[in-house]
């Protein structure tokens, strides 16, 4: 999480794996959106859980 | 508004129930006069999206029949109320605040909780504006329009639910019904000054109801008083296998015990990260709020910045997947103001998303401590009053922090762990005239009880109320 992401090449390369067609208006606002949310992200996603921390999934057969 | 006739609203869930049992109304007259304060007063607020008229005497008129004849009344016989129109109202199409899904089937049956409001007697009057898809916490929806605020029609009223709160503070039903993902609830609660009750995460069936973020998904009621929100929250109780994250327990009775107020209960502050995010008017009605509660102590549930970070990957995540097929298909009919969010949130890693949801479990973990030494915590619901309509930008406590994304702060690390909890409306003496700000009245998993008892007690002590006021007195 510390390297500098390239968004703009992320996000074209999910945008073409996930058929989604984007303008450059729109793309350049996903490019925005992707980075604000990476800042959020960037809170919890190297915090130390043990291993028996699972999800609660609500799926009950 | 003066020219209103008859004068029986604004009026509680409560009152209504009362006349009707004695005879001094009949459920039509109640649900003309509401009817009749939502069209003469919404052209000012657009919290509605549909009014349900005929149905609505329809079902007046049935119970004014039972009473003739005689029968025992249900608890809710001729109370009018609302819903968010992401809730199935037979015969109208399901919204969920999208232009997206205008051209849907109209729904060939009510929700589940539309159908125990309409066992209980209660006489539907429409359905109400929200943001789009309840993404969002101001309801200022694009194609819709934006709702506004009662206590200052230039403020937004909140969201995502800001027509359940605004049709409520403005006396055009007695209650509301609502969703909560991040806080759609609790936000319009506390910036259009109602009661908002946003129940344990799996407590209350979202059966009949247009999905968001389904890990987070909350339903709960809005009203005028902390009564009327547990005589309301009990008739809506109760298991239904039809909604798969529906925990299935059996109704628990609120209402009975509402007046045992605080007795017995150890009550804290909630400081850190709930007291870093919110303004002085925030923090000086929750001090308020703990000198009336005896609130002994502050305390940290920790880890509250990482808990938000979480709430807000995993809603981007679930709702930019569910809504994927559409953005493919015809993005450009999607809300501009969540439309990025929502596409970005359909591309974002998976390691993310599972890393929120297994956060998810420790944050609960966290909570559970807490809750061995205080059965209520109490918090801010919003960083500030309601803010300007258009506003982009506002100033916390130092910070400049985009205004749409931001006034659920308080409220996300709440939901993300699924607690329950009451919102009381405050009037801030030093705050701007007439704005009310809301205190989040938290309490361990199951126990609605206890966010109503002290809902209850902070009214009894007078400092927290839900008048209507202003030009819709």
């Amino acid at each position: 999480m510390t390297v500098p992401i390239n968004w703009p090449s992320y996000v074209d390369a999910m945008a073409a794996l996930q058929h989604l067609p984007l303008d450059a208006t729109r793309r350049a606002e996903v490019i925005q959106q992707m980075a604000q949310i990476e800042t959020l992200a960037r809170r919890f996603v190297d915090f130390p859980l043990e291993a028996e921390v699972e999800p609660a999934p609500v799926f009950r057969p | 508004m003066t020219s209103l006739a008859p004068a029986l609203l604004p009026a509680t869930a409560q009152e209504c129930v009362a006349w009707i049992k004695s005879g001094e109304a009949s459920a039509l007259e109640i649900t003309e006069a509401a009817l009749a304060r939502t069209a003469a007063g919404d052209d000012k607020l657009n919290s509605f999206t549909a009014v349900t008229a005929e149905r609505a005497r329809s079902e007046a008129r049935a119970v004014d029949a039972a009473r003739a004849r005689g029968e025992v009344l249900p608890p809710l016989a001729g109370v009018p109320y609302a819903v968010k129109n992401l809730f199935d109202i037979k015969g109208l199409t399901t919204l969920s605040g999208g232009k997206i899904r205008l051209g849907d089937t109209p729904a060939t049956a009510d929700a589940a909780l539309v159908r125990r409001l309409n066992a209980a007697g209660a006489v539907l009057t429409g359905g109400l504006n929200m943001d789009a898809y309840a993404y969002g916490f101001t309801t200022e929806n694009t194609h819709f329009g934006v709702t506004r605020n009662p206590r200052d029609i230039t403020r937004v009223a909140g969201g995502s639910s800001g027509g359940s709160a605004a049709a409520v503070a403005a006396g055009f039903v007695p209650f509301t019904l609502a969703s909560d993902t991040n806080g759609s609830i609790r936000v319009p609660s506390s910036f259009c000054g109602v009661f908002g009750l946003k129940p344990t995460f799996g407590r209350l069936t979202r059966a009949g109801t247009f999905p968001f973020v389904p890990s987070l998904d909350h339903l709960g009621p809005l009203a005028r008083s902390a009564y009327d929100l547990a005589m309301i929250y009990d008739v809506l109780q109760g298991p239904d296998a039809e909604d798969p994250a529906c925990a299935g327990r059996a109704v628990e009775p609120t209402l009975p015990a509402l007046s045992l107020g605080m007795e017995g209960l150890r009550v804290a502050v909630l400081g850190g990260y709930f007291r870093r995010w919110a303004g002085d008017d925030a923090c000086a009605a929750v001090d308020q709020t703990a000198i009336a509660l005896g609130a002994g102590e502050m305390v940290c549930l920790p880890e509250s910045e990482r808990a938000r970070a979480a709430a807000f990957v995993i809603t981007a995540a679930e709702a930019g997947a569910f809504y994927l097929d559409e953005l493919r298909d015809h993005a450009e009919d999607f809300e501009p103001l969540s439309r990025d969010r929502l596409i970005a949130g359909a591309l974002l890693p998976s390691a993310w998303y599972l890393k929120a949801q297994r956060f998810r479990s420790w944050y609960r973990q966290a909570a559970r401590k807490l809750f061995e030494r205080f059965d209520l915590l109490i918090a801010p619901a919003t960083p500030c009053t309601a803010t300007p309509i258009g506003a982009e930008r506002m100033l916390l406590n130092g910070v400049e922090l985009p205004v749409r994304p931001n006034l659920g702060l308080l409220t996300q690390p709440i939901s993300f762990i699924g607690l329950p909890v009451v919102v009381a409306p405050l009037w801030r003496a030093g705050g701007l005239p007439g704005l009310p700000v809301g205190v989040q009245l938290i309490a361990p998993p199951w126990r609605e009880d206890i966010c109503l008892r002290a809902a209850w007690a902070l009214e009894q002590s007078g400092i927290a109320s839900s008048p209507v006021n202003g030009v819709f007195k």
